[in-house]
């Protein structure tokens, strides 16, 4: 298994039920977010993962940056910032575990919030960095 | 011949070799008299044989073996057999050393990482590869 897929799991198993009552959380969102109701908010999709090495000589390991999306169609950002801030919360310098693997740290990147070009979304995008490293 | 990756130098401290290492070397001194003279028409004189001969071992990496760091904190006042295992099959090169230096490091935002020298106290042994 890629250490993309490990900092996938690690995330997804840290923040799924953990974001706000009502936020689901996805890897492939079943809706793109313009046209889609805005019942189906608000909601957040990890992806746009990048993988470098952090090897040693008798371990293999890799820094994982994980964006993440927030999605919303509340009035103003509040909304979209405080599922963020429960994110937020949750990954950085937190203490992850996953069997058979070591995480070094997990550190927040930067954060942004923005209007959708369709006019009544809010978009959140925040990235996070882990270190991680394969138990020999 | 063909080259090696640096993954095939290993250093053994105390029968254990070193892990979290990402950077090791190896040095070896001879320090030869100079008995130049007039005599020597401008020309430097050594003697055949080095007034000194030692090895210096120097090894940095991720601090990920607390065990081992234990160990070389002991060894800043006790010697260890240190073994330094050459690329493929070139050999070894083991002695007693002294841990002359360990230093830890640790940004805010990386992890901790670890510096060591190792000198030489005493022969130092060459055994060639088979």
């Amino acid at each position: 298994m890629s250490f993309l897929n490990i900092a996938q799991q690690i995330i997804f198993d840290r923040l799924t039920g953990n974001l706000g009552s009502g936020v689901s959380l996805f890897d492939t969102a079943p809706y793109l977010p313009e046209g889609a109701p805005s019942t189906s908010f608000p909601y957040v999709v990890m992806g746009n993962d990048t993988g470098v090495p952090f090897d040693t000589d008798d371990q293999v390991g890799a820094e994982i940056t994980v964006t993440l999306h927030f999605w919303s169609r509340a009035e103003g950002f509040n909304q979209v910032k405080t599922i963020m801030q429960a994110a937020y919360d949750r990954l950085n310098r937190a203490s992850l575990s996953k069997t058979g693997y070591s995480v070094l740290d997990c550190l927040h990147e930067f954060s942004e919030a923005m209007d959708d070009p369709d006019g009544v979304t809010k978009h959140g995008i925040q990235r996070y960095r882990l270190t991680i490293q394969k138990v020999t | 011949m063909a080259g090696t990756n640096g993954r095939s130098l290993t250093i053994d401290w105390a029968s254990t070799t070193l892990v979290g290492v990402r950077s090791k070397g190896y040095t070896i001194t001879n320090d030869y008299v100079d008995v130049t003279t007039d005599d020597d028409s401008g020309w430097r004189t050594l003697l055949a044989n080095p007034g000194l001969r030692s090895v210096e071992v120097t090894v940095s990496g991720i601090s990920s073996d607390q065990i081992l760091i234990a160990e070389m904190m002991e060894a800043t006042v006790d010697s260890e057999t240190l073994t330094v295992q050459l690329p493929t099959t070139t050999g070894t090169l083991a002695g007693a050393f002294l841990c002359s230096s360990f230093e830890q490091t640790g940004e805010h935002d990386g992890a901790v990482e670890f510096t060591a020298t190792f000198m030489s106290a005493g022969t130092v042994t060459y055994t060639a590869g088979t």
